[in-house]
């Protein structure tokens, strides 16, 4: 580059000069004019969406085909017992299943066990379902199921566990696993523990296939064996992963489909464009600001999409160790200044719903849509922003650093941010880490204002204990309430989900009005399909259940 | 309109208006607003003053460096000229982009990595055309005299050397300004250039980039000024080069 | 024979070169301020053996010289590590094969466009030259040339993604499962390349025919009649030509700069987007491999033309500097 050819051989130079000046002038004004006027002729206003797709209206279940599914980003594990990326569950579901389910209302039912007894500080006794098998034959009988619950609770020879072994701490609260029968498995835990059925929705209820585990525990990863309704074909690293339908599968006739193909597409643009261009017939999480543009495409009839809030919180914590967050009133000079309606409005485009607390619309009854934490939410208030100021001892306010990801969209965030609060006398240093840098900082407790949210899980207490308990593992605020404390502890403990829901109310009073963590709004599961795709259920974990997908 | 800046054009690229993001291109905001309502016309040319900034101070970055290696390659001749082409050669062997991201890479982000990577990048080309001059300049009568006479090696390099050189270096300055600013806006559009609040111009591509189906004017307006801040020096390196050897052409 | 002394000390040059690079991409690890491994992992809590694997192949704890042999000897067996960060455990070369041929098929059209466009509408320009046409020609080459790569593919996409919906502007699928969907994914990035590339091509290609035909009416000035034209027509192409190729390479280097933006912009898994990915994620590793990788081409690449053109081309001697 910086190189040109001359033409000076064929005219005088001053000639020359002055046509190519007034070239350059005349490219520039003619540029300038061209896209003014067209804009004033409405040439570049972007029109509907007009794709042409395939014109479905049959009603009954068809069954063949290939799902094309664009995600957010690649696969990162294979092995559900090591993996740490909610975006891998994706996969998961279709080749592993699951030992049980949950349905659109967050409750549990049964997979891969057929049935239980839920007895109060008893054991669990699952019933398995009749002639499962993984896809290399192994049937998932008790010792199946015994071999992975040992698996995950580290109890096996090194080499045949799990690197690294994440859901260790998910299973931590099992005491004992016992093979009762060949269909019957006897789960004893330490103590009662509510949400433990809940988190065998997930992937410590993913089961692999021990013969395959056993056979060559290192391949494994590479080759990984299920019982899910599809089967690993393979993974080519940042292009797609391909799975091929199950026809031994529990369900009689699932899985409809022949193949599913999942692809990441990290940009959230080209993924809406992808499935608009017909390269992909199904995306998972799409950007807010696209939603005019979804709408508009499913006003042609040819794509349909659905957005619900999911288990998972977004915000930021304040630390409560650290100055000026050691202060109650400065903490809540923050809550009050934050306009949650300005930000939905603006960087949500309207898409997601405002949270009182870590417990979200999608945990159903638990959730209290009647409670703000003051008058004005989800508005700002800043005169009673200025009055905690002033009762913090900081009338003048204070200055504090806000670490956040070093992405365009979160730095815009915080610029929004940075004006709320400016407006009451807070200013805000906006600080831009890697997303490691940054759990690394708020597990160190090295931080002011940190944002950092959650994907959630189906029990609240798994979103409230963890973070908002003095000896939760998340709870990096080191936020130290003893009432808080006492309802979370009680709330786990018992399994009457009627006795659990006011605990759950009171305690998510306290915690957002002592402001440890200012809340925003529940992470959204936002999903767009072709209108030949059918049979697709938006459950609130934000899977994809292929089994039941079909294609007309 | 750029670098007249802030003087004429009294609009706070950073106050917030949320009611009125990502507004088309109206009286009130001639390039329209960004996300968080602010006006793109302000902001543009903020940032195409930054945009100016970093890619000139990288080129003098490259000739300060570059030229006084240049003459003494020439001069000197034998073992030197060899090691510092050498040297030059092996900086020649990275594509200009790759490079440039290499050294961000390693040193981190921020305005002045990216002026050291850009800078280090053009270092060779000046090295190269000034030796070439040197060798033409220093067979020459008054230089062998000079040399002869016993004058200082330095003083003859810039006293007679230098002078001859000066129009070859101005020239490369501004081809070298043009292919500074093309790499300075493709890593700030790569987000490994200047880092917000103070973004160059292809920092606000990389912004809007994402709203193009929605907002065209938010990537599409600070593209067009790039384009337009590179023809610049294009046309005046043309002008130039015509200006000073109208029997140059066709390129080596 | 002056000719093999010739090849030979290309060739030695070139090691030379190589071995250069080489060092420069591996010891540039070393110049990140602090200790790499913690800059790359993070401060604490990472996984210790991804750290010991890291800290060996980085060649961290050993005498300069040492390192760099063992990590040269392991790269040229084509062991150029693991990536730590993007995709843990995946080895380097596997990355970079699995997205080979994104980046090759994108180049190799590009470099194909590019030529043959530039070439056409240089002899087109040349001959209608000082003509509307030309001076069309020549704004618009050197518009699309100032702008930069990214720029370039933003404006395709607006225009043959977004309003009119002939291209997809993201995304890709393998040539050997599906060549029509391929292409169609592939015209928008190869096209905003070709556009860039096409600039310096035409203007060659423009004054190069202009000063071959100008020679051959000088030398038959008596010319007269069709034939005879499309006879020297013919010959000034042919000596035209023999340079452009040699530009034609050069622009190598322009083109794998502007592979990676393009990569970025339209989402193609490619060796350039891979790059970039390793860069904001700092996985050194991949950053090692694909630097080396990208280079170790380009200089290839370079050395083959330049041999070529000293070949080639009469007028250069061999042996001359």
């Amino acid at each position: 580059m910086g190189t040109s050819a001359s033409n000076s051989k064929d005219s005088s130079n001053p000639d020359k000069n002055r046509r190519r000046i007034l070239l350059a002038g005349g490219v520039i004004v003619v540029g300038a004019a061209a896209v003014l006027g067209g804009y004033e002729l409405g040439l570049f206003k972007p029109s509907p969406g007009t794709m042409t797709t395939s014109a479905t209206s049959s009603a009954s279940i068809k069954t063949g085909g290939t799902l094309t599914i664009a995600i957010d980003s690649d696969i990162v594990r294979l092995d559900p017992h090591a993996s740490n990326a909610a975006v891998d569950r994706v996969m998961y579901q279709s080749l592993y299943g699951h030992f049980i389910d949950i349905n659109l209302k967050t409750e549990i039912v049964p997979a891969i066990a057929q049935s239980w007894t839920q007895p109060d500080s008893q054991p669990y006794i699952f019933t398995l379902r009749d002639g499962v098998k993984f896809h290399d034959g192994t049937a998932v009988d008790a010792a199946a199921v015994k071999f992975n619950f040992d698996r995950m609770m580290g109890l096996l020879d090194p080499k045949l566990l799990p690197t690294p072994n994440v859901r260790k701490s998910e299973v931590s609260s099992i005491d004992t696993v016992a093979v009762v029968d060949s269909k019957t498995v006897k789960i004893a835990l330490k103590t009662p523990f509510a949400p433990f059925l809940s988190i065998l929705t997930d992937r410590a209820g993913m089961l692999v296939s021990p013969t395959a585990v056993q056979k060559d525990p290192v391949g494994f990863v590479k080759n990984p064996v299920g019982a899910g309704p599809f089967k690993f074909v393979e993974w080519i690293s940042g292009d797609h992963v391909t799975l091929n339908r199950n026809p031994n599968y529990y369900v009689p006739g699932e899985p409809y489909l022949d193949t599913v193909i999942i692809k990441p597409v990290v940009d959230p643009s080209t993924r809406l464009l992808d499935i608009e261009s017909g390269t992909v017939d199904f995306i998972r999480f799409f950007a807010d600001s696209d939603i005019n543009k979804i709408k508009s495409d499913v006003a042609t009839g040819n794509f349909g999409y659905v957005v619900n809030p999911s288990f998972g919180f977004n915000g930021f914590e304040l630390n409560t160790m650290k100055a000026p967050f050691d202060n109650k009133f400065a903490r809540q000079a923050v809550l009050y200044a934050i306009d949650v309606q300005q930000y939905i409005d603006t960087i949500t485009f309207g898409v997601e719903q405002q949270i009182n607390g870590p417990i979200t619309p999608a945990h159903g009854a638990f959730y209290d849509p009647t409670f703000k934490p003051f008058d004005k939410w989800p508005h700002a208030d800043p005169d009673l922003a200025k009055q905690a100021l002033q009762q913090a001892g900081m009338p003048s306010g204070f200055s504090y650093d806000y670490i956040t990801l070093p992405t365009t969209i979160e730095r815009q965030i915080a610029e929004l941010f940075q004006s709320q609060l400016s407006a009451v006398g807070i200013k805000m240093n906006i600080v831009q880490e890697d997303f490691t840098r940054i759990l690394t900082d708020s597990e160190n407790h090295n931080f002011q204002g940190c944002r950092l949210g959650w994907s959630g899980r189906p029990d609240p207490d798994q979103n409230a204990y963890t973070w908002f308990h003095s000896t939760g593992s998340f709870n990096d605020a080191r936020y130290n309430n003893p009432t808080v404390d006492n309802l979370l502890q009680q709330a786990r403990s018992t399994t009457s989900t009627s006795d659990r829901i006011p605990l759950y109310q009171q305690a998510v009073r306290l915690i957002t009005t002592d402001a440890p963590y200012v809340f925003l709004t529940a992470f959204p599961n936002g999903f767009v399909w072709k209108s030949n795709v059918k049979g697709f259920s938006p459950i609130p974990d934000g899977m994809v259940r292929t089994s039941e997908i079909y294609k007309t | 309109m750029i670098t007249i800046g802030p003087i004429v054009y009294t609009v706070n690229p950073f106050t917030v208006n949320t009611i009125n993001k990502l507004a088309p291109p109206n009286l009130n905001d001639f390039f329209g607003t960004d996300l968080l309502g602010r006006d793109l016309f302000a902001r543009s040319i903020l940032g195409g003053e930054i945009s100016l900034y970093i890619s000139t101070v990288s080129v003098i970055f490259s000739l300060v460096l570059g030229v006084p290696l240049g003459l003494i390659a020439g001069y000197s001749k034998g073992m030197v000229d060899e090691v510092i082409m050498r040297i030059m050669d092996i900086i020649l062997a990275f594509p200009g982009l790759v490079l440039a991201l290499l050294v961000v890479a390693v040193l981190g982000i921020g305005i002045n990595n990216a002026i050291i990577a850009i800078g280090f990048t053009g270092i060779p080309i000046f090295a190269r055309i000034v030796r070439s001059v040197v060798l033409k300049i220093s067979e020459l009568d008054y230089v062998e005299a000079a040399r002869a006479l016993g004058f200082n090696r330095w003083r003859i390099m810039i006293r007679h050397i230098l002078p001859n050189v000066s129009s070859v270096i101005i020239l490369q300055f501004t081809l070298s300004l043009a292919a500074a600013i093309l790499t300075e806006a493709a890593l700030s559009f790569l987000g490994l250039g200047a880092p917000a609040p103070l973004q160059s111009l292809g920092g606000i591509v990389q912004e809007g980039f994402p709203f193009l189906q929605n907002a065209w004017w938010y990537a599409i307006f600070p593209g067009i000024l790039i384009t337009v801040a590179v023809l610049g020096p294009n046309f005046l390196g043309d002008g130039l080069r015509d200006l000073l050897d109208p029997k140059l052409r066709g390129s080596s | 024979m002056a000719l093999l002394a010739f090849i030979l000390r290309r060739i030695a040059s070139l090691i030379l070169v190589l071995l250069a690079v080489s060092f420069l991409v591996y010891a540039s690890v070393l110049l990140i301020p602090g200790d790499p491994v913690t800059a790359i992992l993070g401060a604490e809590g990472y996984d210790p053996v991804i750290a010991a694997q890291l800290r060996h192949e980085l060649g961290l704890g050993e005498p300069l010289p040492v390192a760099f042999a063992g990590w040269l000897e392991r790269a040229i067996v084509g062991d150029l590590g693991t990536s730590v960060v993007l995709s843990t455990r995946t080895s380097i070369s596997t990355l970079l094969m699995q997205r080979l041929p994104v980046t090759m098929e994108l180049a190799v059209l590009t470099m194909v466009m590019a030529v043959v466009l530039g070439v056409l509408l240089g002899i087109v320009a040349a001959l209608r030259r000082n003509t509307k046409l030309d001076i069309c020609v020549s704004v618009a080459s050197l518009t699309t040339y100032s702008m930069p790569p990214f720029f370039r593919g933003i404006l395709l996409i607006l225009f043959f993604s977004i309003y009119i919906k002939i291209f997809p502007s993201g995304g890709y699928f393998s040539f050997l499962e599906d060549p029509v969907r391929n292409l169609t994914l592939m015209a928008l990035p190869a096209l905003s390349l070709t556009l860039g590339l096409m600039g310096v091509i035409t203007r060659f290609t423009r004054s190069s025919m202009i000063e071959a035909m100008e020679k051959e009416f000088i030398t038959t000035a008596t010319a007269k009649g069709l034939p005879e034209r499309l006879i020297i027509f013919r010959h000034a192409l042919r000596n035209a030509l023999i340079p452009v190729v040699t530009v034609a390479g050069l622009q190598f280097g322009a083109l794998m700069g502007g592979v990676v933006i393009t990569e970025t912009v339209f989402g193609l898994p490619g060796i350039g987007s891979l790059l970039v990915q390793g860069i904001l994620e700092r996985d050194y590793p991949v950053i090692q491999g694909a630097t080396l990788f990208v280079t170790i081409t380009f200089v290839l690449v370079n050395t083959a033309v330049d041999m070529l053109y000293s070949l080639i081309d009469p007028r250069v001697k061999i042996g001359g500097r």
